[in-house]
C-alpha cells in the first residue's frame, strides 16, 4: 500500500514537471494524431481499392488498430521511459537509485510521465467508437468485461516486452537498436491480422514474441473471426500477460543484482 | 570558380573514405539492420498476397509486379529513409555550437555535406541494400526486370537519392533558425511515408489524394524508380518520370542554396 502512495507522489511530481511545457504537450500530441492518421489511410487505401484483408473488412481493421492503440496508450504513459534505461545507465544516473531506501524500479518507473500515450489513447478511443459502431457490436456484460481485460493484459504485454529490452542493458549496456528495430517490426505487425502472414510467422508472434496476443487474439475473439473454430489458448491474453511480466520482473531482478555486484 | 569553393574529385573521395570507417564501426547495429529488413520485406510479401487473393485485379498490376514493388520498397529504406540524411549531422552541431567549424571549413558547405552524405550512402547501399536485393531475388520472389527497364531504374535511384539529399538538407537549413528539428523531422517522416509511395504505390490513392501526390516531389523519392522496375512506367512514361525527377532537382538545388545564403546572413549576424 506504501509503494502505491509513493509512486503516486512520484507521478504527482513528474506532471508538475510536465506541465511546464505546453507548447511541447501540443505538438507531441499532434504529431502522435499525424503519425496514426498516416498509418490508418495506408490501411485505408489498400482495403478501398480491395475490399477485403483475408476475412477483414476495413471496419475490423479498424477496430483491430484501435485495440492496438487502446493498450499502447496505457502502455506509454506511464512506462514510455522504460527505453531511457541504456542513457541512465551510461551515464550512471540510475546509480543514485541504488543508494536510496526504495525500490529502484519504483523510482525509474515513477521518474517520468509521457504525454504521447495521451495521444494513442485518444485515437484508440474514437477508433473503437467509429469501428464499434459500424460493425454494429452487441456485446454482453461479460464480453466487455473482457474486452477491458484484455486491453489492460495488451498493455501489460508490452511492458514486459520493453521491460525485458531494457533489462538487457545490465548485460549489454546498449540494447536500444534491438529495441528499436523490434518497436518498428511490432507497428507493422499490429496493424493486420496475423493468420495473412503464413503459418511459421503466426507461430513466433503467438509463442516467442507473443505481440499476437496484444490484439490480434482478443479480437479474433470478439469479432468472431476464428477459422475453423475458436481454441480455447486464443482467450489466453490475460495469462501470457501474466506469465510475460513474471519473466520480465525475474530478468530485471537478476540484472539489477548483477549491475549493483559488478558496479562499483 | 572549381579552386575557389574547394570543389574537386580528391576531397570528395576523402569524405567517402571517411564515412566508409565510420559506418564499418558499429556492427551490431548493421546485422540488426539486416535481419530487420528480411522480417519486413516477408512481411510485407505476404499482405499484398492475402490482398490479391481476394481481388487480384484490382489495382491493375501482376501479383509477382506488386511483390517486387514492396519488397523494393524495403530494401531502399536503408538508403532512403531520412534518418540517413544530413540534417542530424547538422542540428547536432547546432546544439553543441560547433556548426560555424564546418561552414567556415574551406570546402563549400553543402557540397561537403552532399560527400560526406553520399560516402555512407555508398557504403550503406554496398553492405544493406545490395545483398539485402540479391536475398530477396531469391527467397521472397523478387524479378528482375528487362534491361532497359533496369537501366531506366539505375538512373532513377540516383535521381531519387539527389532529391532525398536535397529535401534532408534544406530540413538540417532550417535547424539552424529553429534550432530544434526534432518535431519537424517527425511530421516529415510521416508525410514522406505517406506520399512517397514506400508503402502503397500512388497509382492507387483515390481522387485528391493522387492529385496532392501528383504535385508534392516525395514520389521523386521511392515511387518513381520502383514504377520504372516493375515496368509499369515504361517507354514514353519512364522519360517522363526521368523527367519529372530532374526538374526537382534543378528546383530543389536553386531553392537550397537560396535558403543557405539567407541562412547563413542570419547565423552571421547572431554569431556577431
Amino acid at each position: 500500500m506504501g509503494y502505491i502512495r509513493l509512486y503516486g507522489q512520484f507521478l504527482r511530481v513528474a506532471i508538475l514537471g510536465k506541465v511546464q511545457y505546453k507548447a511541447d504537450f501540443f505538438v507531441g500530441i499532434v504529431s502522435v494524431l499525424i503519425l496514426n492518421a498516416v498509418n490508418l489511410s495506408l490501411i485505408g487505401i489498400l482495403v478501398y481499392n480491395f475490399n477485403t484483408l483475408g476475412n477483414w473488412n476495413i471496419w475490423d481493421l479498424m477496430f483491430l488498430y484501435s485495440f492496438w492503440m487502446l493498450s499502447r496508450g496505457i502502455y506509454g504513459v506511464f512506462f514510455w521511459h522504460l527505453s531511457d534505461l541504456e542513457e541512465m545507465i551510461v551515464n550512471g544516473t540510475f546509480d543514485a537509485y541504488l543508494v536510496r531506501p526504495v525500490s529502484p524500479f519504483l523510482q525509474f518507473i515513477g521518474k517520468d510521465i509521457s504525454y504521447t500515450g495521451v495521444g494513442d489513447f485518444l485515437v484508440g478511443f474514437l477508433g473503437f467508437i467509429l469501428a464499434g459502431t459500424q460493425i454494429k457490436l452487441q456485446w454482453n456484460a461479460g464480453q466487455w468485461i473482457y474486452f477491458v481485460i484484455c486491453v489492460l493484459s495488451g498493455a501489460l504485454i508490452q511492458v514486459a516486452i520493453n521491460w525485458v529490452g531494457a533489462s538487457l542493458c545490465f548485460w549489454t549496456t546498449r540494447s536500444g537498436a534491438a529495441v528499436s528495430i523490434a518497436e518498428r517490426f511490432t507497428v507493422l505487425m499490429q496493424q493486420y491480422p496475423v493468420n495473412i502472414f503464413g503459418r511459421y510467422f503466426q507461430i513466433f508472434v503467438t509463442c516467442f514474441l507473443p505481440v499476437a496476443f496484444i490484439n490480434y487474439y482478443p479480437s479474433v475473439v470478439l469479432l468472431h473471426k476464428a477459422e475453423g473454430g475458436l481454441q480455447i489458448w486464443q482467450y489466453f491474453s490475460p495469462l501470457v500477460a501474466l506469465l510475460m511480466l513474471v519473466i520480465a520482473a525475474f530478468i530485471w531482478t537478476k540484472g539489477v543484482g548483477r549491475y549493483a555486484g559488478t558496479g562499483n | 570558380m572549381r579552386a575557389a569553393s574547394g570543389i574537386d574529385l580528391r576531397t570528395g573521395i576523402a569524405f567517402l573514405r571517411n564515412e566508409f570507417y565510420n559506418i564499418t564501426i558499429y556492427r551490431v547495429s548493421f546485422w540488426l539492420n539486416f535481419i530487420y529488413t528480411f522480417l519486413m520485406m516477408y512481411s510485407v510479401g505476404y499482405v499484398w498476397r492475402a490482398l490479391y487473393a481476394a481481388n487480384p485485379g484490382a489495382v491493375g498490376v501482376s501479383l509477382g509486379q506488386m511483390i517486387s514493388y514492396a519488397v523494393l520498397g524495403v530494401a531502399l529504406e536503408a538508403i532512403l529513409h531520412p534518418r540517413n540524411g544530413p540534417q542530424n549531422y547538422i542540428m547536432e552541431q547546432v546544439r553543441k555550437g560547433t556548426i560555424e567549424m564546418d561552414i567556415m571549413k574551406p570546402v563549400d558547405f553543402q557540397f561537403y555535406m552532399f560527400a560526406k552524405n553520399m560516402g555512407s550512402l555508398a557504403v550503406r547501399f554496398l553492405f544493406l541494400v545490395l545483398p539485402s536485393l540479391i536475398a530477396a531475388c531469391f527467397l521472397f520472389s523478387l524479378k528482375l526486370p528487362a534491361l532497359p527497364c533496369f537501366l531506366g531504374f539505375l538512373c532513377s535511384l540516383a535521381c531519387s537519392v539527389v532529391v532525398s539529399f536535397f529535401l534532408n538538407f534544406i530540413l538540417g537549413l532550417l535547424s539552424m533558425v529553429t534550432m530544434n528539428i526534432k518535431n519537424i523531422n517527425w511530421g516529415y517522416n510521416a508525410v514522406l511515408r505517406f506520399f512517397s509511395g514506400q508503402m502503397v504505390p500512388l497509382w492507387i490513392f483515390p481522387g485528391v489524394l493522387g492529385i496532392i501526390s501528383d504535385i508534392l516531389p516525395f514520389r521523386c523519392i521511392y515511387a518513381i524508380p520502383m514504377s520504372i522496375y516493375i515496368g509499369n512506367d515504361a517507354g514514353v512514361d519512364m522519360l517522363k518520370a526521368l523527367g519529372v525527377q530532374f526538374f526537382w532537382i534543378i528546383l530543389l538545388w536553386i531553392s537550397s542554396r537560396l535558403l543557405m545564403k539567407h541562412v547563413f546572413t542570419r547565423v552571421m549576424i547572431q554569431g556577431g
